[in-house]
């Protein structure tokens, strides 16, 4: 094999063909599913079915994506195998990622032409139908389950008037007050939305709980876990009559400028420049950790402290209001890729996760409902604290705008109010924000 | 008839191909293809979620040129690489004269000034953001201690740009240290003796025997840190988010955001491509300058 006179003729197609298996092995079809991002989250532990297959149903592998938690992916893995045993034919591999990478990785893997069937989808509905992504849900959805929900939980999930996903659950946001340092300040504390704070309350509440050491304020009178980002902050503008996009959503210029905005963001703008009560940086852990007195967090995040903190005493207050009461609503809705070639395997899981397992994932993932046969049944809903929740949910209401565009609205949006809160005239910012959202509503 | 020498070269020619084959191959398919397709794109409206691609020729091109968000990226870029180049140089070149010469522990010294380069940059980046912290982070808590106020490191766009100015030159300078060192040793010393009989001693020294004969060491230093100041986008990811107000807005985040937030894959593509040539111009005129007839 080995010629003496050109020995470097073999070792040179030896080279060629180690390399181009390498190559080919580099580029093969994965057989195995992609692992998660997190080593020690892997896919939910398929239960054996118990009985043959159904009838008349071949096997179908179902991918289902989700974001990664551990409380609710402990939650989500019982009701896949219950899923699985009532539906034998159908296995689910459950799949999560962080949230900062969720769309990282959703959008990659539609690029790539490889999505899951079923996945989690959020306000980004728009983003993905108007791309044609997502599978329009309207013909599975009745009128009886449609109507079930309460109105606002469908507003994330529509794009265009069809119906692209289905809601999991609801989330909304409350001010979370340290009760020892209200107490110390001597606030009282309301417990109803008719007696929320008005923003010259809640100011002077946040002011009185703001401790400084020379120029270092050491507990910070009011502090936000989703800080300077819209789900947070237009709330503030939806309670003063301002608005972010026209209805149409077409255009952010005489919205996103409008007298009622500027005035909602300059006030929201002096919590942080001249009132000097929240601070523009986030503290990590701020408020367990004594930091912040008031927090306003999503009602998700009750179980992290209960759970991790359970000595640290807090007090679950309405969100301040003042013309209107605003907050923010949402969550995760279940949409089906487009691309699936398991529809009605797709459909029957999306509809036991939203429908039939509804209870049940609310109870335990500690999310608030969405349907209103649960929220009239289940006596705990009227109880302190998750009272204070429900009431904003079926009172206050607001969505973030459904837009195509939602991740540059998110940023530009993003920018604009951090400008603000370091100093930047509102209506200048504004204006150059509403231009630059123009530009790209118009594309 | 091939005579014996010819053979030789030939055979030397055939075993160099031979070994470079994998890489070439592996750069080919990995990385030209890639490239290829990419500018592909570029003349594509190509949503990321769709298979759907549009033709549109130069229009993204044209819409990159107009687009103020580009326009202030690519400033903030430009701005970013002069500043850290410069700063990365000067700090660089006086470690290496620091560390040039022998004392016993002087691997400690070198070591430490390399462990930024070997630390991963999103490490690094998320604990400049805890240190830079206006209220809680140490870099404060010293000046305050002093008596000095604090900085708002992150929060003022006068000043955020410079932080990640500092934070890229930390990071990189050990680097650059290593490979100006390599040629400061390089510099034979009999040079320095003939120049002290000359009476050349010091900074004169310095001056006209280290720095031209170090010209091609530096512009290995200032092509690389070019190309690695371009880069710019793991910082501004952790720390920043391209504010405040924009100020640290660059364009490798910019096409980032483009692709994978805003869906525009055609765009971010012609972005790069631009970004691309920008560089390419970049280091043709930083070769220029610092082209060197002196030899040793």
């Amino acid at each position: 094999m080995f010629n003496r006179k050109n020995p470097n003729r073999v070792w040179f197609i030896l080279v060629v063909i180690l390399t181009l298996g390498l190559i080919a092995t580099a580029c093969a079809t994965p057989t195995a599913a992609p692992a998660p991002v997190n080593p020690q989250v892997t896919s939910a532990p398929a239960a054996a079915p118990t009985a043959a297959p159904a009838a008349g149903g071949a096997p179908v592998k179902l991918r289902f994506w989700m974001q990664q938690d551990n409380l609710l992916q402990a939650a989500m893995t019982d009701i896949i195998n219950a899923f699985q045993k009532d539906n034998p034919n159908i296995q689910v591999q459950l799949e999560a990622f962080p949230f900062a990478d969720y769309h990282n990785k959703l959008g990659t893997a539609f690029a790539g032409g490889d999505p899951p069937d079923v996945f989690w989808m959020d306000i980004r509905t728009a983003q993905y139908a108007q791309q044609g992504a997502l599978l329009q849900l309207d013909q599975y959805v009745t009128d009886e389950n449609r109507k079930d929900y309460l109105p606002a939980a469908w507003q994330d999930a529509i794009y265009q008037g069809k119906t692209y996903g289905v809601p999991m659950h609801e989330l909304t946001e409350a001010l979370y007050v340290n009760t020892q340092m209200a107490q110390d300040a001597g606030i009282t504390l309301p417990k109803t939305v008719e007696t929320a704070w008005t923003w010259q309350q809640f100011e002077d509440a946040a002011k009185k709980m703001t401790k400084r050491t020379g120029d270092q304020t050491t507990v910070w009178g009011f502090g936000v876990q989703r800080q300077l980002q819209d789900w947070s902050v237009q709330p503030i503008v939806y309670m003063h009559g301002g608005k972010i996009l026209t209805d149409d959503l077409k255009k952010a210029s005489g919205a996103l400028n409008s007298p009622a905005t500027v005035e909602a963001q300059t006030w929201y703008g002096s919590l942080f420049t001249q009132s000097k009560v929240t601070p523009v940086e986030v503290i990590p852990d701020g408020f367990q950790t004594g930091k912040y007195a008031i927090y306003q967090a999503p009602s998700s995040f009750r179980p992290v402290l209960d759970n991790n903190f359970p000595n640290f005493k807090y007090t679950v207050v309405p969100m301040f209001k003042d013309k209107t009461c605003s907050v923010m609503t949402g969550g995760w809705n279940v949409s089906i890729a487009a691309s699936t070639k398991n529809v009605k395997e797709a459909w029957t899981l999306t509809d036991y996760l939203t429908r039939v397992k509804h209870a049940d994932w609310v109870d335990k993932s500690g999310y608030l409902p969405a349907r209103k046969s649960l929220i009239d049944t289940a006596a705990k809903f009227k109880d302190y604290p998750w009272s204070v929740f429900m009431q904003e949910l079926q009172q206050c209401a607001a969505n973030r705008p459904p837009t195509s565009k939602y991740n540059f609205l998110f940023d530009t949006y993003k920018q604009a109010i951090t400008d603000i809160a370091t100093g930047k005239a509102p209506q200048a910012t504004l204006d150059a924000a509403a231009q630059k959202l123009d530009a790209e509503l118009a594309r | 008839m091939i005579s014996h020498r010819a053979r030789l070269k030939r055979e030397e020619y055939q075993a160099a191909f031979i070994l470079l084959l994998p890489a070439a191959i592996g750069l080919i398919v990995f990385s030209f293809v890639p490239i290829l397709q990419a500018f592909q794109v570029s003349f594509y409206d190509a949503p990321l979620l769709s298979p759907q691609r549009t033709f549109i020729g130069l229009e993204n091109y044209a819409t990159a040129i107009g687009d103020p968000v580009f326009i202030h990226a690519l400033i903030n870029t430009l701005v970013y690489s002069v500043e850290t180049v410069i700063l990365q140089i000067v700090v660089a070149l006086g470690l290496a004269l620091l560390v040039r010469n022998y004392f016993p522990g002087i691997g400690i010294f070198r070591s430490a000034y390399f462990l930024p380069v070997m630390t991963s940059l999103v490490v690094v980046s998320t604990v400049w953001k805890i240190l830079y912290h206006t209220d809680n982070g140490l870099i404060n808590s010293i000046l305050r201690t002093a008596s000095l106020p604090p900085v708002h490191w992150l929060t003022s766009p006068d000043i955020a740009l410079w932080s990640m100015v500092i934070v890229g030159v930390w990071k990189e300078v050990g680097f650059s240290m290593l490979v100006l060192l390599g040629g400061l040793h390089g510099i034979p010393h009999d040079l320095y003796e003939a120049g002290a009989i000359d009476g050349a001693t010091g900074w004169s020294s310095f001056w006209h025997i280290t720095l031209p004969l170090l010209r091609r060491a530096m512009l290995f230093v200032v092509v690389l840190s070019t190309i690695n100041a371009f880069k710019l986008f793991t910082p501004i990811y952790v720390m920043t988010e391209g504010g405040p107000a924009d100020s640290t807005q660059a364009l490798v985040y910019y096409i980032y955001r483009s692709a994978f937030s805003y869906y525009k894959v055609g765009y971010a593509s012609a972005l790069s491509f631009i970004l691309l040539i920008m560089v390419v111009i970049l280091a043709a005129i930083q070769f220029r300058i610092f082209r060197t007839d002196v030899e040793y």
